[in-house]
């Protein structure tokens, strides 16, 4: 082995500079400010901090799409949609309607006509019907589907059936839907979405009072949302059949070419993810996070997709999931790497409540990127940084530093402190105009929740 | 510390060194990367950049006559704007964060989308949204090494595929790429971003481009988009408008906007007709019924409204609104232009 002129000259240089130091005072401030932030930023980085796992990325996207593909009958599901309309329209008689119903209900694949009917047609009481019947087949394809009409649909009483829907289908994000009926002043909607609360009450083991009364219901509700948001699975009595109030007794569906259909459906979210138009991106995230531990796997994948869109909005989703997404730390922590990701990476750790990033985001608090700092300031909250106090508190105090950070910091304080002066410095700098309102009042409203969390903890 | 103590551990260090050196050979003389595994991977900020550029605050010192057109426009009020917050749920709706909110453009490329930033909510769509490099770099029509900034020259400056990244969310681009105006060499900044001159600090002048990025909320550029005509034609009379001046549709962007022709009959004793709709050039929401009636560059529009009896004068208006059901008297309407013809 050689030695290169470079390499000597270099060490003569770090012994040199090392020389120097021993003869300077040191003092607790010295860090290295030099123009280089990426310098500063590599200088900051603490000796006893942990490296940063390799971030290995791979292209994914075309995977999804393959995976996305599934073709569909068109022409029976047209059919099936008139069977549908005399089965559930006003226009046919009573004979007509039980017959056809009857016929409806027999037909394997009719949860694909049903969808149809949920996402196009023009009558809420037959989109409503649709609904119920798709949670009553068992239809899990239809996930996706029931997801995002939750999104768009604005028919108050087929809002309602698809939540119910959604919980037949073990997925509870749609219950604080159920909870505002019940305290909303239309006694229709009250009185369907108590029934269906204690329904879902029934086939997740959740015990109500005998008679329960619409405030036991409404909590009730808001319990499950609560611990879908926490856990995001639950598990229903396996021997536990929901009633069936409509008499509709369909037959379920193949739970094989559900499965198939709803794993395709999820690839299609991924492929939404990387298009250009930002609606389907939107619908997609609003999907995948209320899909709770369904599609976990399929989100870790894409956290190392090449592709930055892929990766960026699967960040955001992982963020958004909090702790049920707590097992996919490992997948997120190596994104700390990467320049276009790793602010959101650091908000992402700290929302699902990866300790271990904690010293790496100690150390990006002296990061020279903005993004990165105020991200970093914010997970530390998140993560219950005790540890980090002492640095968040001069940087809030320091009127040098930019107003983002200062923000970001008095917010993770507040949290951490679970005491008054850091909000109520927050409440002030909103009353003197002194940041940009709506930011503060969201942060205000999230430390509110995260202090109610940790107190109740 | 002892001074010879000090050289002792200075010679024992450069020893060290250099058989640290010995060691590692010439892999050792590879200079470090910040994060190399993620530049590598993703490509950004592989270049270290001399200074980090925050804040179009940073911008302020040196362009000051820039800086204030551009505060106070659509793109520097993008997220604060009340319009925008009502329509978003208050940015609820996450997509819209992207563009009203967004990093630099140059950090996922041109003609791709942006992704969300989350500081400096007051500043938009900021100076750095558009001049901000993906190695840090600052970016201009021109190189001026001698400038403080130190822009690098880039041709997507003024590129349609700069604007595309936000404005094609609603086909804008691919409406211009499809317009008389894109064959003619006509493009966006032509229109939204006009030359103008510029002091020099060393004295003299400079061409530049304005920064207040005239649009929809614009009059005169709004006017500049159509021709509007009323003309008698045997027993009716003839509204027409013909997209003249808007390289796109107009309107365009989002679905809210509405472009309406309204009309009128005056009898002989005075008495007017209350005002009616002729004809309203919009791209329907999503769960509306009904077709995108946007009025294409290049493109007229001709509705004949047969003349009541007795009539002796008819009058037109050209309607522009930010949102569509409002009234006239709304601030958010416009009235672009009112022709007559006697009967």
């Amino acid at each position: 082995m050689s030695i290169s002129d470079r390499a000597v000259g270099r060490s003569v240089f770090v012994a040199l500079v090392v020389l120097l130091a021993s003869c300077a005072p040191a003092t607790p401030d010295d860090v290295d400010e030099g123009d280089d932030g990426r310098r500063a930023e590599a200088a900051a980085q603490s000796p006893s901090t942990p490296e940063i796992p390799v971030l290995q990325l791979a292209p994914r996207l075309e995977d999804f799409r393959t995976r996305a593909e599934f073709s569909v009958d068109t022409a029976k599901i047209a059919e099936l949609i008139e069977v549908y309309e005399l089965a559930e329209g006003d226009d046919a008689s009573g004979r007509t309607q039980a017959r056809a119903r009857r016929s409806f209900a027999g037909e394997k694949g009719a949860a694909r006509a049903l969808e149809e009917v949920l996402v196009a047609h023009d009558n809420a009481r037959l989109r409503a019907v649709a609904a119920f019947e798709l949670g009553a087949r068992a239809a899990r394809g239809a996930l996706p589907i029931l997801l995002k009409r939750l999104k768009y649909e604005k028919d108050d009483f087929a809002r309602v059936e698809i939540a119910f829907a959604l919980a037949q289908l073990d997925n509870l994000a749609g219950m604080t839907e159920l909870a505002r009926h019940i305290d909303g002043p239309n006694e229709a909607l009250r009185q369907r979405a108590g029934t269906l609360v204690m329904q879902v009450a029934k086939r997740f083991g959740s015990e109500l009072p005998e008679a329960p009364t619409w405030r036991d219901l409404a909590r009730c509700a808001r319990d499950f949302d609560l611990r879908w948001r926490g856990e995001g699975s639950i598990a229903a009595a396996p021997a536990e059949k929901l009633d069936d109030p409509e008499g509709s007794a369909a037959s379920t569906e193949d739970p094989q070419v559900e499965r198939a259909i709803l794993d395709a459906r999820i690839a299609g979210l991924f492929v939404d993810l990387e298009g250009f138009q930002l609606r389907p991106v939107d619908d997609a995230r609003f999907i995948l996070t209320r899909m709770g531990r369904v599609g976990m796997d399929d989100l870790e994948l894409a956290l190392s997709a090449r592709e930055p869109y892929l990766r960026n909005h699967s960040l955001e989703v992982v963020r958004d999931l909090e702790r049920v997404a707590t097992r996919l730390a490992p997948a997120v922590r190596p994104l700390l790497r990467d320049p276009l990701s790793r602010a959101l990476a650091c908000r992402t750790l700290g929302a699902i409540g990866d300790a271990r990033a904690i010293p790496w985001c100690i150390d990006f608090l002296d990061s020279p990127h903005l993004e990165l700092r105020t991200a970093a300031a914010t997970a530390l909250g998140s993560l219950g940084a005790s540890e980090a106090k002492p640095k968040l508190t001069a940087l809030v105090r320091d009127e040098a530093t930019p107003m983002d950070l200062r923000v970001a910091a008095a917010g993770s304080l507040a949290i951490l402190e679970l005491e008054r002066p850091w909000w109520r410095w927050l409440v002030e700098l909103r009353s003197k105009g002194g940041y940009h309102a709506p930011t503060l009042d969201e942060l205000l409203d999230r430390i509110d929740v995260r202090v109610e969390q940790s107190r109740r903890r | 510390m002892n001074p010879i103590l000090r050289i002792l551990l200075a010679v024992v260090l450069v020893g060290g060194g250099i058989g640290v050196a010995y060691w590692l050979g010439d892999d050792a003389s590879e200079e470090p990367k910040e994060t190399a595994a993620g530049d590598e991977e993703t490509g950004v900020g592989t270049t270290a950049a001399p200074q980090i550029w925050q804040s179009s605050q940073d911008c302020k010192a040196c362009h000051e006559d820039v800086w204030d057109e551009w505060h106070g426009s659509h793109h520097q009020i993008s997220y604060l704007n009340p319009e925008v917050r009502k329509l978003s749920d208050d940015f609820r709706n996450k997509e819209c964060q992207a563009c009203h909110l967004p990093v630099p453009i140059s950090q996922t490329g041109y003609g791709k989308r942006t992704l969300p930033r989350n500081t400096h909510p007051t500043e938009g769509v900021s100076c750095l949204t558009c001049h901000l490099g993906k190695d840090g770099e600052i970016l201009g029509r021109n190189a001026v090494p001698s400038a403080p900034c130190k822009p690098v020259a880039s041709p997507q400056m003024v590129s349609v595929d700069m604007c595309a990244s936000c404005h094609n969310q609603h086909q804008t681009t691919d409406q211009w790429r499809a317009s008389p105006q894109a064959k003619q060499g006509i493009s966006c900044n032509d229109c939204h971003m006009p030359e103008v001159l510029r002091n020099v600090a060393s004295g003299g002048t400079r061409k530049g481009r304005g920064h207040v990025f005239h649009g929809a909320h614009d009059k005169a550029t709004l006017q500049a988009a159509g021709r509007f005509t009323l003309t008698r034609d045997g027993d009716a009379v003839t509204l027409r408008l013909e997209n003249v001046g808007a390289g796109h549709n107009f309107p365009t962007e989002e679905r809210h906007r509405a472009v309406d022709m309204e009309y009128r009959f005056v009898d002989g004793s005075g008495k007017a007709t209350e005002w009616s709709r002729a004809y309203r050039f919009r791209s329907p929401y999503r769960d509306e019924v009904g077709e995108n009636t946007q009025l294409p560059a290049g493109e007229a529009k001709a509705v004949r409204v047969p003349i009541p009896s007795g009539s002796v004068k008819a009058e037109a208006r050209l309607w522009y609104r930010l949102s569509p059901y409002i009234t006239n008297e709304d601030p958010r309407s416009t009235l672009l232009e009112e022709r007559s013809v006697d009967l």
